[in-house]
This record gives C-alpha cells, structure tokens and sequence, in this order.
C-alpha cells in the first residue's frame, strides 16, 4: 500500500473506530504477524519480520465492524480477523497486508440462559474469563482446549478447535447453535436460531471452520453443561498400542460417553510414565481414561470401561496419574516446556474411521522417520479425541536441529507437512483434526476435497467477489 | 552490556508465549495487542537481541503497564520473573535519556518532594505509599489503627524510592534509598512498620537489589502484619462486621510474598483454594484482620499474586492517568460483581485511587486500617 493511500485509509478507519483503536506504528503491528504457527516465529527468532497487516483496527460494535469490511472492498483491501493470536496455522497472517481487525473489543457476554443451557456471547470474548464467567453460575463451556487462556470463542469456531474433553462434549462446531456474522459485503446476518432443523442444508456450517474465509464471526450461541458432580480420572497402561486402541473403540461403540481418553504411543508412554510414575517401561501404550457427571452414572461408567480395559490386557495404575495429568494439564504450554525455537516442530493431527486409524499412525511414522532420519526427525503422538466411528491421532514431528538458512529451513518444513498430508489422506484421513488450514494448509485444501472444492470455490466467488476476506487462506488466492 | 541483555535468554524462552493473556491488566483494558505481555517480551527480545532499538512507540508500550508482575504470577510453571525484565528495560531506556515525558516529570517531581527529618522512635511508621499519594489524608486512620492496637509508633512521611526504581531511575531511587536509611539510622528505630507493601517492598527486595543495606539489627514489619498480631477476636464485641467484602492486594504485594500463584489457580473456574492464588503474610494478615472484624469475605480468581492492578501501581496511576483510571473501574466493577459492598486494602496508593474512582458507585473502599480504628 502507498504511503499516502495508507494515510487516507487511516483517516476512514479513525473516522469508524476511533484514533485509540487504529494501529499504523510497526511497534504496534509486529504482534499480529505472530501466532502459534512455526514460520513467524521463524522470521522473528531470524531477525525477520513476518508479512504484517498495513493498519490495525479494533471495532467495538458489528456495525463498526461491517463498515471496516465495507470500506475494504472500496478499496480492494483484505480484511483478516484476529483473535487470541494462538492459532498454529498461520490463519491471522496477512500475506497480502491489508487490514487486520482485532475483534477483542467485541468481547461481551449477551446472555446465559440457565433454562436452556446456552449461552451467548460476542467472538471477542477470551476463553478463560468466559468459562470463569459460567463457572460462577456453576455453568461450563466444556471446551478447554490447550489455548484456552488465549483464545476467543471466535477462534474456537474459525478453526473447528476441540479441547481435552471432546470425546464427551464434542469440538467446538458441536457446541454451537447459531452464530451472528459479518458478510464480505458489510451485510450481518444470523444464521437459523438452532442447529439441527430441516429447513434446508442450513449455512451455520459454512462459517464454522471458514477461518473468515466466508465472513466474520461476531456472536455465537453455545451449548453449556452444568458443572459436575463428579469427576473421576484412572490410568492403565496397556501391553501395545494395538490393545489400547482396541479399548478405546469398544469404549467408544459401547457409548460409555468417556469424558477423555488419551493414549499415548510408544515413545510418548515411555517419557509420560517416567514422569508421571517415576518408573521406567520401555514399551507399552499408557493411557488416561476419565469420566464426570452425576456420582452413579459415573460409576456405572468406569466399570464397564475398566472391564474393558482389563479384558485387553491393561494394567490398572490407579487414579493419582490420571488426576495428576488433569491438574497439569496446562504445564506443558508454558516455557520452556513449550515446543519452541530453535527447534523445528508441528502438529500433524488427523482423523479417521477406526479401521484406519493405527494404519495409517505407523504409516506416518513410518514415512517421516525414514525420510527425515539425516534430520533426526522425531515422531510421536497420542490419540485423545474419539468419536462413536473413529479417532484422531495427535502427532508432532521434531527437528532439533534444522536448518540455520531461512529459506532451507521453510522448505524441509512444508516438505514434511507435504508428506504427513499426503499420508493422512492416503488412509482415509484429513488435512486436520482441529487446528484448521490458516497459511499452513491452504495449498492442501483443493487435493482435499477434490472436485468439491467448485463447492467452496462458487460460495466465495458468490460471498466475497473481491476475495476481501483473509486471502491466501483455503485454497483461495488474493484480493483483486 | 545493558541490563536487558542479562535476560536475553530468559526473553529468549518466553517471546512467543501468549499463556499470560488473561492476567495482562492494561492489554485487557484497551483490548491492543501491543499492550500484551507476550508483545512486550517479543519486543524487549528484539531489543537486546540487537534486531531493533528503543523507538518512541517501543518505549511508551513499555511504561504503558505496570511491572507485570501478575504475568509473572501467572506463570505457574516457571515464574519468569518478567517484572525484572520490565525494570531492567526500563533502567536501560532511563539511562539512554529516553524514558517518556511522563515518566521524567513524575520522577523529578518525587526527587523535589525531598525528605522531611525522621522523628526518633524504638518502633516507626513509614508511610512510603501516603508520600507517594502526596496526600496525608490516610495517616490519620492509620495512626489511629495502631493507637487503637496499643502500638506506639510515630509516622515518617517519606518517599522510598520505590516510585523510581519501577520507573527505571535506578540512580534515582538509589539516591532516595540512601538518605531515607540515614534517616532510619538516625532516628535509631529498631523496628519498621511499613505503611503498605509497596513500602515494605523498597525496604526487604528494592534496597538489597540496589546495594543498600538496612541498619543492623533493624526489623521491618508491614502495617498489617501489625495489626493482625492485634486484631479483635472474631465475634467479640469490636467486631463491626462491615459487610461483604472483597480484599484486594496491590502489585507489589506479589513482590514480597512467599509464594506465587500455583497451577491449580490458572485452571479455567478454579477458586475452592485461595492459598493456590498466592501464599504469604502480605496475603494473609489483611484477610485474618478483616475476618476477625466479622466480614463476609467474598472471592474470586483474580486474587492474591493474581490481583488485579488497582492502576495505582509502579507508577502507572502518575505517568499514565488515563489508563491507570480505567483499571481502577475495572476492578471496582470486578468486585462488584462477584458481590461485594466493600473492597478492603492494606495499601494507601491503592485505597486512594479506588476511592478516587468509586465515585458514588455501590462499592466502598476503604484502607484496612481505617475498619481497624473504627
């Protein structure tokens, strides 16, 4: 953008939000070149800046908001939403600068409803105050994902995002009844007041998962629990993987409705036992299994679930790692346990029907560690989010010792997200589970669905004409 | 090397972490996330990596905020202690001439204030925070708190230095610290009652870091340890029982705790346990003296080394009013809703500032001293 353009654009965007909440210093702009998605930080930890919108601006009403978007299209000029900044996929990038709207200010609870179990809150809100908001009310957002101190409830839904206790309470997507959206046009719209309806295919799922790409979310009514009177947590460690995803799928067909289960592979039980336990085991599958709600169906629960786990051959190793694992839950994500520089990592989760689901783990592994051995490339998972027809594995890949070179380093990185995507989708798997498709993805969308992405292609085409909204993401090239 | 540079690793370790989100005061106030702790150590990184220097905009975002010891606290893994990052980036840019006006103005204003002579006493009040407010309204209860305990101790209004060395005046504060020890030498007290604990803050961690020393054999008491040793029984005929009320302990309070906050305190909703928030006698003297006064005490997350600013913090409510303003409603607001009529406080910077900002609002403050006497 032209200096002069910027300056004038600047004096629009002043006029709609305010002098306080238009940002133009560099000082101001670097933070929102930076999420949870490996390449920024690269730049920076390089002495790089990462692609970095041209103006900030933070919108306190949707009718600021949809003003910002109109103007954008005047203009030609992408529009990226930002929330929490904790996405790991490059989602809040702006890769062709542009505009970025930071939609904390819009950060208000509008309603709990205690008769209905919902609530309903504006994008902006931090997951953290919200779900301390419903716990006063003896209420829970049951979505506590890994960014929950960061992230917003419109983070949740941009990216599908699903916490540690999906496997009862499904992801986010499962949890909303409706949203409110910006359109790329400036029009705001509501999607219909409940989810499950046979008025039509219905749009709600259009704008979930779209990362901005159809539109903004700015409110979002959510399905909520009581909070339990019971939450119970047990560790078994089993003889091989195969034996613990055996009992997983039979707690899961079962319908045991397990609040968690999460196993981990190999590698990762031998590093998880000697930490939790104190004790060495070179090979097994270790596995926290959990159960909440009323005391007796809880218990009902665990005996089924335990009988089960027996039957495979796991070894009960009581509650206190379970408990443990809980109440640390959040440890690992603050430095220096965190996965962070100089080493080079990612998150490669997928999902697939069960059938698939251990082939196409020791597939990855199998491909990664082979091809990336003179990199030390390091592999390992555990599978936590199950569903009544499958599993999602939850694998990270590790360099220590990457490349010093920028632009070496960037491509020994999308070379092994290309062949952990290739291997996903070569078993019946996706792109991702839950982090979404951001910058990291997006070239992979179009292979994902094939012929269907016209579907996708034709509704931005027909949504967002001068592709104003977050470019460079899903599959869909620049503003123009 | 600048004294950043000492935590270039540290800064190195924390640059891209976004965990601390919810406990950043003033980010959470304007809602810029340029204001975020994980912005602020991105930058300070970038600074003593050599990457860029200290612009205009780069410097007001570091004093647009108070230490950050809550982030600080918040970080229940390690404790990075991201407030001596804050200081250390602050001397750095005081001592290259580039703090902003504000800051300057305010330091050479407490410079002028100068120092009265100290009063000669075994056992003496010093009202570091009451100095700092320039307004001695808040001696007369606390005086009179300590009448009412049987503790005799004249009052010394006197700034501490502790004002400057969180704005980065090192050389300042060092200067002020100095004279204010001959000044306790000189009045041969043997023991010192800290007014709140900010004071008690330049007196046990902000002396020792600037290379001063207490004199021998001196004991430093906060004012509500004091009180708590004296306090009505609970349901004697003293206790007034001010209703229910939400106790709020200031930033520096943090500083010199035992204990910071736990991993417990940062899970989403947690709140059975308050000693998870913090552990300490700054903590736990004010809530011991408000329950023997008959309070109902009422709770929350954002508690103990997780309160909250009152915005009358290092400095923030002199350099940045503005902002130091809007973090003094937010926490009325926040003690509001978790149902409180009163916010209680063993710190006059903070008991004055809220009030100032209560206005006509449904929640009182009032200095813990001020129930004490009553």
């Amino acid at each position: 953008m032209y200096p002069l353009q910027k300056r004038m654009i600047e004096t629009e965007l002043v006029g709609i939000v305010g002098r306080d909440y238009v940002l133009t210093d560099e000082a101001d702009r670097i933070i929102y070149g930076v999420d949870h998605f490996w390449v920024p930080r690269l730049l920076i930890d390089r002495g790089q800046t990462p692609p970095l919108p041209d103006l900030v601006a933070l919108p306190e009403t949707v009718e600021q908001l949809a003003e910002i978007v109109r103007l954008a299209n005047i203009y030609r000029l992408p529009v990226v939403p930002w929330g929490g900044g904790s996405g790991s996929q490059g989602g809040i990038l702006a890769v062709y600068g542009g505009i970025t709207v930071d939609l904390k200010r819009l950060n208000r609870i509008v309603e709990i409803n205690d008769y209905s179990l919902t609530t309903t809150a504006q994008a902006g809100i931090n997951g953290y105050d919200l779900e301390n908001a419903l716990n006063q009310r003896g209420f829970t957002l049951p979505h506590y994902p890994a960014s929950v101190h960061s992230a917003t409830l419109g983070g949740y839904l941009a990216c599908r995002g699903s916490g540690t206790v999906s496997t009862k309470y499904g992801k986010a997507e499962d949890m909303v009844l409706a949203v409110q959206v910006v359109l790329p046009n400036g029009d705001v719209i509501r999607t219909l007041p409940v989810p499950n309806h046979a008025a039509g295919p219905g749009i709600l799922q259009l704008f979930v998962g779209a990362e901005g790409s159809y539109g903004i979310i700015t409110e979002a009514t959510m399905r909520i629990e009581q909070l339990p009177e019971e939450r119970r947590f047990r560790s078994f460690l089993f003889p091989t993987l195969h034996a613990g995803l055996e009992a997983g799928r039979r707690m899961m067909l079962d319908r045991l409705q397990p609040l968690v289960i999460r196993l981990y592979d190999e590698p990762s039980t031998i590093k998880t036992v000697r930490h939790v336990l104190g004790t060495e085991v070179d090979q097994g599958a270790y596995m926290v299994i959990g159960f909440d709600g009323w005391r007796d169906i809880v218990e009902a629960q665990e005996r089924r679930a335990f009988t089960i786990c027996k039957e495979l051959g796991g070894e009960d190793l009581g509650e206190e790692p379970g408990r443990h694992w809980w109440e640390h839950r959040y440890d690992f994500y603050f430095p220096p346990k965190a996965l962070d520089m100089p080493w080079m990592f990612g998150t490669l989760d997928t999902v697939c029907t069960f059938d698939n689901i251990e082939r196409l783990y020791l597939a990855k592994k199998q491909a990664l560690e082979e091809r990336y051995r003179q990199w030390g490339l390091f592999y390992y998972a555990h599978f936590s989010h199950w569903y009544p027809w499958g599993a999602m594995a939850y694998d990270r890949f590790i360099i220590e010792d990457p490349p010093a070179d920028v632009d070496e380093a960037l491509a020994l990185h999308n070379e092994v997200w290309d062949l952990a995507v290739k291997v996903n989708m070569e078993y019946g798997g996706v792109i991702n589970e839950h982090h979404g498709v951001g910058l990291k993805l997006a070239r992979h969308v179009r292979a994902q669905y094939g012929l269907g992405f016209q579907v996708l292609e034709g509704l931005k085409r027909s949504l967002d004409p001068h592709n104003v909204m977050n470019p460079g993401k899903m599959g869909f090239g620049p503003t123009g | 090397m600048s004294h950043l540079e000492l935590y270039k690793q540290e800064l190195y370790e924390w640059r891209f972490s976004p965990m601390t989100k919810p406990a950043a005061e003033v980010a959470n106030l304007t809602q810029l996330e340029s204001h975020s702790t994980r912005a602020r150590v991105m930058m300070m990184w970038r600074v003593a990596a050599g990457i860029i220097g200290w612009g205009a905009r780069e410097v007001e975002l570091l004093y647009q905020s108070t230490l950050d010891s809550i982030s600080e606290a918040f970080d229940v893994f390690q404790h990075y202690p991201i407030s001596q990052h804050m200081l250390a980036a602050r001397a750095d840019v005081w001592e290259a001439g580039l703090a902003p006006g504000p800051v300057k103005a305010v330091v050479e204003a407490s410079v002028q204030a100068g120092l009265p002579t100290s009063p000669s006493a075994s056992v003496l009040l010093l009202a570091g925070e009451v100095a700092q407010l320039g307004d001695e309204t808040l001696l007369a209860p606390i005086q009179a708190a300590l009448a009412a305990a049987g503790v005799g101790a004249p009052a010394w209004v006197a700034q501490t230095g502790a004002l400057a060395y969180a704005l980065g005046a090192w050389n300042v504060a060092r200067e002020q610290g100095a004279e204010l020890l001959a000044g306790l030498q000189a009045s041969g007290a043997r023991t010192v009652i800290a007014d709140g604990p900010e004071t008690g803050w330049a007196l046990t961690k902000i002396y020792p870091a600037l290379g001063l020393d207490l004199p021998e054999g001196m004991t430093v008491k906060l004012l509500s340890a004091v009180l708590a040793e004296h306090r009505p029984a609970a349901g004697s005929e003293q206790a007034t029982g001010p209703g229910r009320v939400f106790v709020h302990d200031s930033r520096p309070a943090c500083l010199i705790a035992d204990r910071m906050a736990n991993n417990l305190a940062v899970m989403p909703g947690f709140i059975s346990d308050e000693t998870a928030f913090g552990q300490g006698e700054v903590y736990e003297a004010q809530r011991r003296v408000v329950e023997a006064l008959g309070a109902e005490r009422v709770t929350g997350k954002w508690i103990r080394s997780l309160a909250k600013t009152s915005g009358a913090d290092d400095g923030l409510w002199l350099t940045y009013p503005d902002l130091a303003a809007g973090l003094a409603l937010q926490r009325l607001a926040y003690a509001g809703e978790l149902g409180a009529e009163t916010i209680i406080t063993d710190s006059p910077l903070a008991a004055a500032f809220l009030s100032r900002h209560a206005g006509g609002g449904p929640v009182k403050v009032n200095l813990l001293a001020e129930l004490f006497g009553e």
